[in-house]
């Protein structure tokens, strides 16, 4: 297991890592975890154990620590982009079926509100697509998924971003 | 008042409702009242007076009996056609819906299964899925099918054929 603080990269710094490198995949898996809103390369990854760490912590420029093993990077190139990718695209879905059914249901809604013979009965009141999933515990996926990163990667934060 | 014996059509029949009839309306009103969304002309109307039903009912029995005034015929015309052109597009709205999230579910459960070390997480389950959309589809297709029933005085014939 090593431990690394991530910082952000120096504007005028030329330093970045090598592509493939441990830390390159780091700062990967810091900006994903953070939600750091630039790219990765904008970060650099220190091992923990080092005097330019224990500065970085001392100067308040570190935004976070990450624990990883051989194993455990493999995870991240191999297995977490998909999955990421399948829960964005079953948001996407989610999304799609809320927006076809709240306007099919709009206009039965209307139907059923201009007819004198069926009245008082509103269909968009028994029927939610988010209310469902919510019901049914998958509504919260990507923060399932972000906890579970968190805890194999020891993840912790150790400065708040500025907006 | 005229009530309509409504018969399935045979396809090799050759007999179609005369389009704007009242028969066609009767055969329309089963259709809605049926809950299966045939094609049109799947079933054929003939006021239980006419010369043909006894010979129909010969043929095949009736399935439905629908009433009809020239009030409830109005209604029809003026709200429950539109109404239910409206309901069946909640219909295929939740058809659209159902299968978009279905297939990303099976994506997603499909990337933990070939993940090497996220096999932990929870996959997620298709039968309450589908549990949920069919709750939706009755919730969508039941008043207007119900409230249908009662303005015509639909009933239903149930053959045990040996």
């Amino acid at each position: 297991m090593s431990k690394y603080l991530v910082i952000p990269r120096r504007a005028d710094s030329p330093m970045t890592h090598a592509g493939g490198s441990t830390e390159e995949t780091i700062c990967e898996i810091a900006k994903n975890l953070l939600r750091f809103p630039g790219p990765s390369d904008y970060l650099m990854a220190i091992p923990a154990d080092t005097k330019v760490a224990t500065f970085a912590v001392l100067k308040d420029d570190a935004l976070c620590s990450i624990e990883v093993t051989k194993k455990t990077l493999d995870t991240w190139r191999k297995d977490v982009t998909n999955i990421q990718d399948a829960i964005n695209s079953f948001q996407s879905a989610r999304d799609h079926a809320e927006n076809v059914l709240d306007q099919a249901l709009g206009d039965l809604d209307e139907a059923y509100e201009n007819s004198t013979g069926f009245q008082g009965y509103t269909p968009s009141d028994d029927i939610s697509v988010y209310g469902a999933l919510e019901e049914m515990g998958i509504n919260d996926l990507d923060y399932t998924f972000q906890r579970t990163l968190q805890e194999m990667y020891k993840f912790q934060v150790l400065r708040r971003q500025t907006a | 008042m005229t009530k309509y014996f409504v018969f399935k059509n045979q396809p090799d029949s050759g007999q179609v409702n005369e389009p704007g009839s009242r028969e066609e309306m009767a055969s329309e009103i089963a259709n809605v009242a049926s809950r299966d969304r045939m094609p049109p002309n799947y079933y054929i109307a003939f006021p239980i007076e006419h010369p043909s039903t006894s010979l129909e009912s010969l043929k095949e029995l009736a399935k439905y009996s629908v009433e009809i005034t020239d009030e409830t015929a109005e209604i029809w015309v003026n709200e429950i056609q539109e109404m239910v052109r409206k309901a069946h597009m909640v219909d295929d709205a939740v058809s659209e819906a159902s299968g978009g999230i279905c297939q990303a579910m099976i994506e997603y459960n499909n990337s933990i299964q070939a993940s090497n070390n996220l096999q932990g997480l929870t996959e997620l389950s298709i039968k309450a899925l589908d549990r949920m959309f069919e709750y939706f589809e009755v919730e969508s297709s039941y008043e207007v099918p119900t409230k249908v029933e009662e303005i015509f005085s639909v009933e239903y014939f149930v053959h045990h054929h040996a």
